[in-house]
């Protein structure tokens, strides 16, 4: 929302003190966000008004022309311009050498320097008027320069006095007022600043005859919805005559980014800037009249009876709005009817027919009161916001429909002085009972922290307009609202904890330490075990972590072949992101894709929700979907690397971690894996008999529909709550005494065939002393594995020898050897490897 | 008796040409060693009258001082750069630790969370698909409050919604304040708490160097019988206090959210330039840091928290945002990029 200063000052006595700059920091500490000042006059040092006497084409320049301004010195300005409406005669605005200017309205200020032009010189520049920061006021299509039409134009004028650019032009955040309907407007926030500053807060001038019922009978007003229009009142106004509006009003309304169309519909925009009650003038002599057989008459002699409805809109309705758009109206919408069909979308915008055009003798004038729902359920539907709506919609008070009215009528009073007014009817049916909130003073003080005192309190809240009684005995405070407070706004007493707050000063209040019960510490192992394994992750294995959004691109899930049922968005970013992922491989892979652009090798991973149709179990009492955590991650590198093993051994890593405890550890066996995967080279990671997860690469035909550029890519995802659930209920580690006796270490390799694989093979060595009470013998590690051919493959480990009473002698070490190695024989046919 | 001056000149050219700690040494006992000239002269002092010494003992003293100096400096040149011998040079790099990276996001929350835990809080998190029921109708959103038209939350297609939840739609989460109330009925025992729930929260809204759909968000809430808005001043002193490491100026300015009463922004001195404006700030001294406010008495009976017994301060941290500040970061949308080229820069 725009304010001018020139209009708050209206009803405000700032001391001089008070600069634009005091009053962006009041507002902004006390009450509303201000965006920026913008200072009219400021940066037009050095631009003029200028006469285009000729223009030339460039050669060899399409859009460029040469022309010729008179800018009231001796000689022309020769100006090269790109300007679409130029032509000559033109007044236009002209910066001249050191003149700031904004190119084409955007970044930094540009000092203007004489400069070469394909060729030709050019001595300044006509401006557009966003390129000398007067967008707001003159409204223009983005290559027109300025044309200027006013009265009195001479070249070589400064162009500020032309325009009467005096006003500072104050913008707010409108996000931040959301809540307060009585700051829409120059007098709520004059008001605002009045206690901001404590300065005096000038009375709206009323005269309580104007809107004393006069009833010549030719209006009246029907409201249908009474919960919707709380009030509608309608004025008739007769020998009206239409023209263009006074200079101060249209300086007010460009001010605030409003254009001046003619005197009526000005004086209704300008109540509505001014007061904030949106207003709206119907040609009377267009309305349908309430009798069929009644004909038009001459204008000037009233003899018609028009008839206005708030109804909701019928079936099939229809209404052309003055945007000049037909818009096909539905059930609920409220609209204003005259006897025949809508003449207005209520609280929105007027209907073209019926509005006021240059012929209008006779206006109807509605000052109305509609519900803020409705207005904004129609604004919706029908995609139009308007600054009339955007005020319905924040709760407007029935009151100020008659403020808004009173001015409107001495206004057009003064505008249009043959004009007269010759009916005014209020329908109405509201509540007048005063809304309080009472509290008791002790209340105050806990809330904000600190006393600052009952006399300064009641002094802010009366400054407010709210009205006090403070209750000596029991310290209670009785406030009411003042009407512009009470649509919502101020409710509760915790509603008054702010305004005393706030006005007071926030930035006064001191930070003070709380008492605090002392309470035990949490212990909370999940956060602990998502710090080491992302410790481990990055550090540990040296990997990258990254963060995907949670939703899929359906590329990869066709890549990928995913056919399972995925939770989808109604209303996604864009449609071929409609799927949440229930894997964070999805995302993993495409970001393998997009980094081999810039690196050979490299590993990612990913901790995320992922989603799924399931039920999941939350606090609260709504049903939702499974939403579980995974820890998945990507390996990418040279094809002759070994990278599935490095993978396997960042997994085993992680369950490591969160299984140390559990015995037998995660282990890895053929499972139920996704068809995406190369199913020869992947593996499911089990915890006892849960499969937690997996490891492996994309089967050949997946991978080939991505462009891995010849590497090698291996992926894992694995449940990460169940990961977390045994590391939070894993049991300290228990000391066990060091072994008394040496254990004795020797490597052994044999030949076996290709099928046997290590895992069988382990097992089968392990078993063999498996239940001796104090011998062991174990594989210790694996060494190395390699094809001999014929089928066969060599595989070499080192084992572990020890006993409990005893050193084990070398002939000993020997014979448990033998029986191992004749074990294997008998199982798998090997032979030991010399 | 010897000449001082002469013993500077020669020491120093010999010092020139001395290569190795060998020479060093060498040069070292030769000049200051216990038989060195200068050493003797010195013990020789003793026996002089006290004009001499008092003439020739600062200047003798001062020759040693330099001397001593001048060898110091050589050494240390001559530790840096060792001579190359047999082939084993000292200057190679040692073994590439590749120590990976965490998310500049993670690292950040990392640091809140020991800060927070630090000051008693617990940490908590809750479903990214939520429902209007607990991040709308509980929060004291109103009925037609805009946040809840289609423009604002993605919602959950009704298809995918089998679990029977009839008209309360699903949504992905578009704040995390919906949390806070699951976390209030949760709780059987009505006492104090203070907690916080990091996680990300998801907006239908157009994406661009400041703007994404999916954002990091820290949030607090601490409730007891006494918390005023002075209490709540404190708290947030406190965490970016932590989170920058050094002494802040806070200001807190009102601001409109249903479901706090009442609503503040909370600004903190621009860092970059101590409040006197400058580009980071936009000019105007202070960065919007987050809002925050005591919970509205609706939230908290919404929670089963009587509104007239228990009062609280919710503040809300753009994880987002305070990451940028802290690492210069100019596009938000890096953050979702995995683009290794921003990842290890962290």
């Amino acid at each position: 929302m725009l304010l001018s200063l020139n209009l708050l000052k209206k009803y405000l006595d700032l001391p001089r003190s008070i600069t634009p700059e005091k009053i962006q920091l009041g507002l902004t500490k006390s009450t509303v966000e201000v965006e920026k000042l913008h200072d009219q006059g400021k940066n037009l040092e050095n631009i003029v008004v200028g006469q285009i006497k000729k223009i030339e084409k460039i050669p060899g320049a399409d859009k460029l022309r040469l022309t010729r301004v008179d800018i009231g010195e001796s000689e022309l300005l020769q100006i090269v311009c790109g300007g679409s409406n130029l032509y000559e005669g033109m007044f236009s605005a002209v910066a001249k050498a050191g003149a700031m200017v904004r190119w084409h309205g955007q970044g930094d200020l540009v000092r203007i320097e004489k400069a070469k032009l394909r060729g030709v010189e050019s001595q300044g520049m006509i401006c557009t008027a966003s390129e000398i920061g007067l967008g707001n006021e003159f409204l223009h299509q983005e290559a027109e320069v300025m044309d200027l039409k006013l009265a009195k134009l001479k070249p070589g004028l400064d162009l500020k006095t032309v325009l009467g650019l005096d006003d500072v032009v104050i913008e707010i955040d409108n996000k931040s007022l959301t809540n307060r309907p009585d700051l829409w407007s120059h007098y709520g926030m004059a008001r605002e600043l009045s206690v901001i500053f404590g300065s005096k807060l000038k009375q709206p001038k009323s005269s309580i005859d104007a809107l004393k019922s006069r009833k010549v009978g030719c209006l009246s007003v029907g409201i249908d919805e009474k919960k919707l229009c709380q009030r509608y009142l309608g004025a008739v106004i007769e020998n009206v005559s239409i023209g263009e509006s006074p200079e101060w009003l249209k300086k007010h309304l460009t001010a605030c980014g409003l254009r001046p169309i003619n005197n009526i519909v000005d004086i209704t925009n300008y109540v509505l800037i001014e007061f904030g009650q949106p207003m709206h003038a119907f040609d009377f002599n267009k309305l349908k009249p309430e009798s069929q057989k009644s004909t038009r008459q001459p204008a000037g002699k009233i003899q018609n009876k028009v008839e206005i409805n708030v109804r909701l809109a019928r079936l099939g309705e229809k209404i052309t709005t003055i945007d000049g758009l037909e818009r096909k109206l539905e059930k609920d919408s409220l609209v204003i009817a005259d006897s025949e069909k809508p003449v207005a979308l209520a609280g929105i915008m007027g209907g073209l027919e019926t509005g006021v055009s240059q012929e209008t003798k006779t206006i109807v004038l509605e000052s109305a009161n509609f519900d803020a729902v409705a207005v904004r359920k129609t604004s919706q539907k029908l995609g139009l916001r308007t600054e009339a709506s955007v005020r319905y919609e924040k709760s407007l008070h029935p009151n100020l429909a008659e403020l808004g009215m009173q001015r409107a009528l001495e206004l057009i009073k003064q505008v249009c002085q043959e004009s007269k007014l010759i009916q005014i009817t209020d329908a109405n049916n509201f509540s007048k009972k005063e809304k309080a909130v009472e509290l008791d003073y002790d209340f105050l003080v806990k809330r904000i922290g600190i006393d600052i005192g009952k006399a300064k309190t009641l002094k802010i809240l009366q400054s407010l307009g709210f009205k006090t009684t403070f209750h000596q005995k029991t310290e209670k405070l009785r406030i009411s609202i003042p009407w512009w407070r009470a649509t919502g706004d101020v409710s509760i007493p915790e509603d008054i904890v702010e305004e005393v707050a706030r006005i007071y000063g926030y930035d006064r209040l001191l930070a003070k330490q709380e008492l605090v019960n002392l309470e035990p510490a949490k212990y909370q192992p999940r956060y602990d075990f998502e710090l080491k394994i992302k410790n481990l992750l990055s550090v540990g294995c040296g990997m990258a972590e990254v963060y995907n959004y949670p939703w899929t691109d359906s590329l990869i899930l066709e890549k990928l072949g995913i056919k399972e049922k995925l939770v989808e968005i109604l209303n996604p970013p864009t449609e071929k992101n409609k799927f949440l992922k229930n894997s964070l491989v999805f995302g993993l892979l495409q970001n393998a894709e997009d980094n081999l652009r810039f690196f050979d090798s490299f590993s990612l991973f990913e901790l995320s929700r992922v989603f799924s149709l399931g039920k999941g179990k939350f606090d609260g009492n709504d049903n939702l979907p499974c939403q579980p955590y995974k820890i998945s991650g990507v390996v990418v590198g040279d094809k002759k690397s070994n990278l599935f093993f490095e993978t396997k051994g960042v997994v085993k890593g992680i369950t490591d971690l969160a299984l140390a405890q559990i015995l037998p550890r995660a282990s890895f066996k053929a499972g139920n894996l996704p068809e995406f995967l190369d199913q020869e080279k992947s593996q499911g990671v089990f915890c006892v008999n849960d499969m937690i997860g997996y490891l492996g690469v994309l089967n050949p035909g997946v991978c080939q529909r991505f462009d891995f550029r010849n590497k090698q890519v291996v992926l894992f995802e694995l449940d990460f709550n169940l990961l977390e659930r045994s590391f939070s209920e894993k049991q300290t580690a228990k000391y066990k005494p060091l072994a008394k006796f040496p254990a004795i270490l020797r490597d052994l390799a044999v030949e076996v065939d290709n099928s046997v694989v290590w895992q069988d093979l382990r097992q089968v060595v392990d078993g063999v002393y498996e239940k001796e009470d104090s011998l062991w013998a174990n594989v210790d590690s694996f060494l190395s594995a390699f094809d001999l051919g014929n089928n066969k493959k060599s595989v070499a480990f080192r084992m572990k020898y020890s006993a409990g009473d005893r050193t084990l002698t070398d002939k000993e070490v020997v014979e448990i050897e033998n029986k191992i190695l004749k074990k294997l024989e008998i199982e798998f046919g090997a032979k030991q490897r010399q | 008796m010897i000449n001082l001056d002469n013993l500077k000149t020669r020491a120093r050219a010999e010092l020139a040409t001395a290569r190795t700690n060998d020479e060093l040494e060498a040069w070292r006992v030769k000049y200051l060693g216990r038989s060195s000239d200068l050493s003797l002269f010195l013990r020789s002092l003793a026996e002089k009258t006290l004009e001499e010494k008092r003439e020739l003992g600062p200047k003798a003293n001062g020759l040693k001082q330099e001397l001593e100096r001048l060898l110091f400096d050589k050494q240390k040149i001559a530790g840096t750069r060792q001579p190359v011998r047999s082939g084993f040079d000292i200057t190679e790099p040692g073994k590439n630790l590749n120590l990976g990276h965490l998310h500049p996001i993670t690292q950040v929350k990392n640091e809140l969370n020991d800060a927070f835990k630090f000051l008693g809080f617990e940490i908590y998190e809750g479903p990214e698909i939520s429902s209007e029921g607990y991040d709308f109708d509980v929060l004291n959103f109103p009925k037609d409050h805009p946040a809840r038209e289609s423009m604002d939350t993605y919602w959950i297609k009704p298809e995918t919604d089998v679990l029977g939840n009839g008209l309360k739609r699903l949504d992905l989460r578009p704040h995390l304040t919906g949390m806070s109330v699951r976390y209030m009925q949760a709780k059987k025992k009505k006492e104090p708490f203070r907690f916080v729930y990091p996680g990300r929260a998801f907006r239908s809204e157009a994406t661009d160097a400041g703007h994404e759909r999916c954002f990091y968000q820290y949030e607090a809430l601490i409730v007891n019988k006494d918390i005023s808005l002075s209490g709540g001043k404190i708290l947030v002193t406190t965490i970016l206090e932590r989170v920058f490491g050094r002494q802040v100026e806070v200001r807190m300015r009102p601001g409109f959210f249903p479901f706090v009463e009442p609503g503040f922004e909370i600004d903190m001195q621009c860092l970059n330039c101590s409040g006197r404006g400058c580009s980071v700030c936009k000019w105007d001294g202070w960065v919007e840091m987050m809002p925050g406010g005591p919970p509205h008495p609706n939230v908290l009976k919404a929670g089963g928290f009587d509104p007239k017994v228990w009062q609280g301060f919710y503040i809300n941290i753009g994880l987002d945002r305070i990451t940028m500040m802290k690492h210069g970061i100019d596009d938000i949308r890096l953050m979702h990029s995995g683009d290794l080229r921003f990842l290890n820069q962290f």
